[in-house]
């Protein structure tokens, strides 16, 4: 099953190997991001970090659309998006998520700061109210012991 | 010579060159980095590339806290273009074991640092009785 749904810009790291992976059971990740996806040094260095017992997979949005439902079935699965637009394009072409945990956005120009590691410009919060519109819960929390907060209620 | 750099979350790599320095004194091309919150990976990239240029050595290792960090992430992504390597698991004897032989080659001193971080953890409860059980056999 869909276990959790994360944002985060730095996508797979020690917060969700150490806390979200073990707290959640979790048996595959799936990193949706085409950048990502086409980059073999960046996976290969993720891949090698993964504890063995997790599975880890990339791929872009078509390909996430094609094999989620199955992986859901048998793993216990947690996606990683690394930007807000993705995750758009995911729902938008038919892929179900209740709720998106938005773990971490890192400081840029001319960002909003939402918590001590989530920045977003005016263009991804668009993108989020937009996700948000769609029935999905946007919860922002750094770490599972961490109390959640709704998105919408901050901004 | 071989620049070291150390990065961390927050600021034990700051803190820990600094002890460092304390034991061996102020080394030359070692610098600390840390990865603050809310920091992206780019950022920390850029803050490493500019510390390879301002040192202008030939090659770089890099000790990170932990593997599959950003601190980790960030600087790995180099490794295969360039002469650097990185090494996980940073802490005190690995560092200062590697700054007895920054004149070996980057492969040697990689080597070199990733024994002395491992050699430096031991259980002392541990070591200590079996130390005992050596010394009552032969007595």
């Amino acid at each position: 099953m869909l276990k959790i749904a994360r944002l985060d810009d730095r996508l797979v790291h020690g917060q969700i190997i150490n806390n979200w992976c073990t707290s959640e059971d979790i048996t595959e990740i799936l990193v949706i991001n085409k950048d990502a996806a086409n980059n073999e040094m960046r996976k290969t260095i993720i891949e090698m970090s993964v504890p063995e017992g997790i599975n880890i997979l990339f791929c872009d949005v078509s390909h996430a659309l094609e094999i989620y439902e199955e992986e859901c079935k048998f793993e216990s699965l947690m996606i990683i998006f690394g930007n807000p637009f993705e995750i758009l394009e995911f729902i938008e072409k038919g892929g179900k998520l209740s709720s998106l945990n938005i773990g971490g956005m890192s400081f840029k120009k001319d960002t909003k700061k939402l918590s001590t590691a989530v920045y977003v410009n005016d263009i991804e919060l668009e993108i989020l109210k937009k996700i948000a519109a769609k029935n999905v819960n946007l919860e922002i929390r750094l770490l599972p012991t961490d109390r959640s907060r709704n998105l919408l209620k901050i901004y | 010579m071989v620049g070291i750099i150390a990065i961390s979350h927050g600021p034990f790599s700051k803190a820990l060159i600094k002890s460092v320095e304390m034991v061996y004194g102020k080394q030359d091309k070692v610098e600390a980095l840390s990865l603050e919150p809310g920091e992206s990976m780019e950022s920390l990239k850029n803050k490493i590339n500019e510390i390879i240029v301002e040192f202008q050595v030939n090659e770089m290792l890099i000790m990170v806290d932990l593997l599959g960090g950003t601190p980790y992430n960030a600087s790995s992504i180099e490794i295969e273009n360039s002469n650097i390597n990185v090494i996980t698991g940073l802490n005190m004897p690995m560092i200062l074991e590697s700054l007895l032989f920054r004149n070996e080659t980057l492969e040697n001193i990689s080597s070199i640092a990733t024994e002395a971080g491992k050699s430096g953890i031991v259980n002392v409860k541990e070591r200590l009785d079996n130390l005992n059980k050596l010394k009552n056999n032969n007595g």
